[in-house]
């Protein structure tokens, strides 16, 4: 903008060019809103980056392809809290259903299958766990409740 | 070549002067305080692809370039994407630029050619799609002188007035538009003009006198 009552040497051409000057001053004074201004700077930045980066790391990637969160990032914090109660509303859920229908946790089993052999002295005989009858160890990949056995029990003469 | 596919060229001649940075009045400046980091360091610095560097180039120069942009189009939003333009632009041939010519120079003249080009490209009668007026306007002692009784100001609204002057702006052509711009509202001597736009001082006080007799006639109702 320029400075107040100087115009720039139009008092060169007269009053009238003195008149022009005062009005075209007025015009510095459309001022840009400056939200808009803080994005369109980020918006150059980001196309920068997209000119100068061939090694995509994911934070140019989210910059990329979801840009609002990063021009207003408030929105994108507000955002991940969203996401994050989400989650924790449908975790609660699994654990209030006390492990019914689809809930899968790991958990060891009663009879370990990996178990040390070991051989009594008393006997010398080569002790076995006790295994229940279908040991299931895989689930099946048809999906069915059908086992998969990867061992076969060896009866042994008492 | 005509004189605007003359100024597409990215790098400036070799007998283009180093520019500084002006004053409101268009008188050389020193560097700002602020400013502790140089352009031409800054330049070195993104050449070799600190983009942070850059960065503050942007900073530094973006309101320059969106107000030419702004006033030579009189659409914010073609300004907006023209400011980016540029500044992709300038950053994609910054390898080239061997700081012969200021960047501020360097910088203007790419902003001149794609505003130009821009406008060529697209239709020209373009909608106003205006800034708003800071309010600091009515504090202003030639609002004041202006609107004051007796006055042909006096009875029109601001968005009256702003939209007369940006209307009266876009009826002139583009090379008399650019030479308003840069000289009226921007303060920048016509001897840095001619660089920009690569004429003569001679042809930048021409095109300057035959624009404001243009602009005196369509604003004549607010003049005489």
């Amino acid at each position: 903008m320029m400075e107040k009552n100087d115009y720039s040497g139009m008092d060169e051409g007269g009053a009238d060019d003195v008149l022009l000057g005062k009005l075209l001053h007025l015009k510095g004074y459309e001022v840009p809103d400056a939200s808009r201004q803080i994005r369109s700077k980020q918006n150059i930045m980001r196309r920068v980056r997209q000119t100068e980066r061939k090694d995509w790391s994911l934070e140019h990637l989210l910059e990329l392809h979801i840009p609002w969160f990063f021009a207003e990032p408030r929105y994108g914090i507000a955002l991940l809290l969203v996401v994050f109660a989400g989650l924790q509303f449908l975790g609660s859920g699994k654990v209030k259903s006390g492990g019914q229908g689809e809930a899968y946790a790991t958990y060891p089993t009663q009879v370990n299958p990996s178990v040390s052999l070991y051989a009594t002295a008393s006997t010398n005989q080569v002790s076995y766990p006790e295994l229940p009858e279908e040991l299931k160890f895989f689930p099946s990949p048809a999906g069915s409740g059908q086992a998969i056995f990867v061992g076969q029990r060896i009866e042994t003469e008492k | 070549m005509d004189e605007v596919d003359k100024l597409d060229s990215d790098e400036l001649g070799a007998d283009e002067l180093d520019v500084e940075r002006f004053d409101a009045e268009g008188h050389e400046t020193e560097l700002d305080p602020a400013f502790e980091i140089s352009d031409e360091e800054l330049v070195l610095r993104s050449q070799q692809g600190d983009m942070p560097a850059f960065e503050q180039l942007v900073e530094r120069y973006h309101g320059k370039i969106y107000g030419l942009t702004y006033n030579m189009t009189s659409n914010r939003e073609d300004a907006e994407d023209l400011t980016q333009e540029v500044f992709v632009k300038a950053y994609e041939a910054l390898p080239r630029f061997k700081g012969k010519a200021s960047f501020y120079t360097w910088i203007y003249r790419i902003a001149v050619n794609k505003t130009i080009n821009y406008r060529k490209k697209r239709n020209r009668k373009r909608a106003l799609s205006l800034d708003q007026f800071d309010q600091e306007i009515k504090l202003d002692d030639v609002y004041h002188e202006l609107t004051t009784k007796g006055s042909p100001l006096r009875n029109i609204s601001l968005s009256e007035l702003q939209i007369k002057l940006n209307e009266a702006m876009m009826n002139l052509s583009e090379k008399h538009r650019t030479v308003v711009v840069m000289h009226d509202m921007q303060g920048i001597p016509h001897e840095e003009i001619a660089k920009v736009v690569g004429s003569s001082v001679g042809t930048i006080r021409s095109r300057l006198f035959y624009a404001r007799r243009q602009l005196q006639t369509e604003l004549m109702e607010f003049i005489k």
